[in-house]
């Protein structure tokens, strides 16, 4: 059973992915999502890269599949009149509003309408403050949200990763557990809220409370390359065939690193003293023995002596790692025009179970199930919505 | 209901987690209300108290900056689980809660006595959430796992770094949150489906399957196109310039990404249209993309000598997105963050009083308070014992003396 969130109705109007995410997480616990979509090209996600072979399409969209998968699709111009009045009477049913096109500009205040609807909207900045109208994309969110200060070699160019959802997903997340928790409020007898979600303070929550850190230690945490700055074996190696990733925390996971490099009982390297005062000399030690040999051998045996350690793979290599595979974790979908497809799965097992495979929808697919079945529209309505362009 | 009360008043969690995975999402939900116990032992307090602060650990357990803040709105409470006086304890907190939290390795809760079909026999509708670097069965489930492993393993450290060059590791740490974050929205979608129904659930999350979900362009790229993204510094494939630039002073950088014409345009006025930005090699977006390296040096010999918060004004007055790199030094007063309000200043009885961040969500204009950071070791001992399980003063006194409870940390094994 893992349609824990099937008496939750969401209505989600997403351009961006971090609301696209977290429509994502309600559709796979099961929740029912209609995403609202403009009847020219659908929402923007359908047009983000990866393309299906490299052409771009609105079925072939790759992140598109990953975040709508499970969701219905229904199109509708929200700024026609008609729109607005139908969206306004889909929110009259819905729990949960899913919003980072601004969608109460186009109903009024949908709080009215449902005082039990939980409105989450998606932003860059908070309101108010002096960075509200700049333009952001995925470089200043992470630049002012915290993250690339982190990553990179001291005092070299400061870096983000190369994956547009890692910071995407960030504020995704956040806002679904936020709305998700509303939603269990409104349940309990309280009332619907409005949620805000400033994805720069998003990605800032997720930087380890470095702030907390410097104000009680005067430390600044800062990059430090491949490594964690004054930690002797908590860094990267290089391998015959790549690099790995050591984590030893313990002095019993050092000594048992050491031993398996073969350097077990060298006075220089003694106490964790020693080993943090000598610690490139510890590097070049331990390091003679992991470029002898793969990086799979490696991991192998440090992981059976209980030593931490990964092997950096790479993104081809992930799905046929045989832990992804005997978990399962990857899922085969069947698209209308993709055709069969490997996807990420997620977010979590539950009883020992995947939640269950379901296809992203195509621009549309549901709007006339959606406007007679559930919004009360006759034939002749949904005829003249489109013949208006409304659908 | 009051208008200030927070979504999860009324669910109540049980915290048997350490470092920052585990304690993430029951952070959060303390944050928006539930009633979240952190339970430790004084045999064997959450090594984040100690790992991550200088000194000698009997004097500093409760000074961790990390510890205090990731258990932030959590009570404190101590019970030895080696013992059956404890187990019997944290059983009875079973039967009045909604959700354990726990990330220890797979091992650890059946070897205690609190395996999940154990914890489902005294209360059929708790949900066990378990955070595991691997997840719960497979042949690595008892692989040890930190945030850099998480990275390494999910294909996070193959995207992280300069072009041609090795895999760093994240200062942020970002597969622990990773983790964390979909622990917290799965546990409380148990909580939801429990609560209506009367039954519970394990729910499973590891840090490697959650990494790999938050790289999902990288990882269907390769299936949709073939092509195996790797290393690229800040390069953008569409976009160029697309990367962070030296500005005046000692490490500081600023970022600029242009994506149209017009906002290269904008650009070159805002260096004043000097003849390079009119040459045929950065006429286009592709010509730019191609010239890439070329032009962020000529960029970046510009940039340096410019003030990166001006600078960044200048450039977003004009229409192209820019942004100062912000370190903690920066973030701690930063402007925005400050006008939000988004920092909140909490005391803490021996670590003093400082600046905590929020949980990213305002409700109705508010960030969920922090009530108190901490807890100190065993601070609720008798609340929770008293008023959650109803014994008396004679059982807590016995409990005590017995180091079942306690709140001064047994090191170096009292």
């Amino acid at each position: 059973m893992t349609d824990l969130l099937r008496d939750i109705r969401v209505v989600e109007l997403s351009d961006g992915c971090a609301a696209a995410f977290c429509g994502r997480l309600f559709a796979r616990c099961g929740a029912d999502v209609v995403l609202v979509e403009r009847p020219r090209g659908g929402s923007a996600v359908r047009w983000e890269p990866p393309f299906l072979d490299d052409q771009p399409g609105t079925e072939r969209g790759g992140l598109f599949m990953f975040t709508a998968a499970g969701k219905r699709s229904m199109t509708l111009d929200t700024s026609h009149p008609d729109g607005a009045t139908l969206l306004g009477r889909l929110l009259e049913r819905a729990d949960v509003l899913i919003d980072d096109r601004g969608a109460a500009a186009d109903t009024g205040s949908p709080a009215k309408a449902n005082p039990r609807l939980v409105h989450l909207v998606f932003r860059n900045f908070t309101p108010g403050g002096p960075y509200e109208k700049w333009l952001a994309g995925e470089l200043q969110l992470a630049a002012l949200g915290g993250w690339m200060a982190q990553l990179g070699e001291p005092r070299r160019t400061p870096l983000v990763s190369n994956s547009r959802t890692m910071t995407a997903f960030v504020p995704g997340v956040v806002g679904a557990i936020a709305a998700l928790a509303a939603v269990r409020g409104a349940r309990a007898g309280g009332r619907g809220r409005r949620i805000d979600v400033a994805a720069q303070e998003a990605l800032l929550f997720t930087t380890r409370f470095n702030e907390t850190f410097l104000s009680s230690t005067g430390i600044e945490i800062k990059r430090a390359g491949d490594r964690f700055t004054g930690w002797a074996a908590y860094r990267t190696f290089k391998a015959a065939d790549g690099d790995v990733t050591a984590a030893a925390a313990t002095d019993a996971q050092i000594e048992k690193l050491m031993e398996l490099a073969g350097v077990a009982g060298d006075p220089r390297f003694a106490t964790r003293k020693d080993r943090e005062s000598r610690i490139d000399e510890f590097g070049v030690a331990v390091g003679k023995w992991i470029a002898a040999h793969s990086r799979e051998h490696v991991f192998k045996v440090c992981q059976e002596n209980r030593v931490p350690m990964g092997k950096v793979s790479r993104v081809d290599e992930v799905p046929e790692m045989e832990q992804v595979k005997a978990r399962g974790f990857f899922e085969q979908v069947e698209h209308p025009v993709a055709g069969r497809r490997r996807m990420p799965g997620g977010p979590a097992k539950f009883g020992g179970e995947w939640p269950r495979v379901r296809r992203p929808p195509i621009l549309g697919e549901h709007t006339a199930e959606i406007l007679r079945g559930e919004l009360g529209c006759s034939g002749e309505d949904v005829a003249a919505l489109a013949a208006m362009g409304v659908i | 209901m009051n208008a200030l009360a927070m979504p999860l008043e009324g669910i109540r969690v049980i915290d048997f987690t350490a470092y920052w995975a585990g304690p993430l999402p029951s952070a959060i939900m303390a944050d928006l209300g539930a009633e979240v116990i952190k339970v430790e032992s004084i045999q064997r307090p959450d090594q984040f108290r100690i790992v991550a602060v200088a000194g000698d650990p009997a004097e500093v357990y409760e000074r961790s900056a990390p510890f205090n803040a990731t258990n932030r709105n959590k009570l404190g409470l101590t019970l030895d689980l080696t013992r059956a006086e404890g187990v019997r304890l944290f059983l009875a907190l079973v039967r009045r809660s909604d959700a354990v939290v726990q990330n220890y390795s797979p091992r650890v809760m059946p070897q205690l006595g609190l395996s999940y079909e154990r914890l489902r026999e005294a209360n059929p509708a708790i949900v066990l959430t378990s955070v595991s670097g691997f997840g719960q069965e497979g042949p690595w489930r008892d692989y040890v796992s930190f945030a850099a492993i998480g990275e390494a393993l999910s294909g996070i450290s193959g995207l992280s770094g300069y072009d041609g060059e090795g895999a760093l590791i994240h200062g942020v740490g970002v597969s622990d949150p990773f983790a964390g974050y979909l622990a917290a929205f799965a546990t409380l979608a148990a909580v939801h489906h429990a609560r209506a129904t009367g039954q519970g659930q394990h729910v499973d999350v590891s840090q490697l399957e959650a990494s790999m979900q938050y790289i999902a362009d990288a990882l269907i790229e390769c299936e949709f196109t073939g092509g195996v993204r790797e290393r690229a510094a800040n390069d953008d494939p569409a976009m160029a310039p697309h990367g962070a630039f030296p500005a005046r002073g000692d490490d500081a950088w600023i970022t600029i990404s242009v994506a149209t014409d017009e906002q290269w345009r904008a650009l070159g006025a805002a260096m004043g249209a000097p003849a390079w930005t009119r040459e045929a090699r950065f006429a286009t977006a592709l010509a730019r993309r191609h010239n890439r390296e070329a032009l962020n040096a000529l960029l970046a010999q510009w940039t340096v000598r410019f003030d990166r918060h001006e600078l960044a004004r200048d450039l977003q007055a004009r229409g192209v997105p820019a942004a100062p790199v912000l370190a903690p030094a920066d973030l701690i007063k930063d402007p925005q963050l400050e006008a939000a309000g988004f920092f909140q200043h909490v005391d803490h009885p021996v670590a003093g009083r400082h600046p905590y961040p929020s949980y990213p969500a305002r409700f109705d204009g508010e960030y969920p308070p922090i009530k108190r950071v901490g807890p100190m070791l065993g601070q609720d001992n008798r609340y929770v014992l008293s008023q959650i399980l109803g014994l008396g003063d004679g059982e807590i006194a016995r409990l005590e003396a017995d180091k079942i409870i306690g709140t001064r940390p047994l090191f170096g094994g009292g």
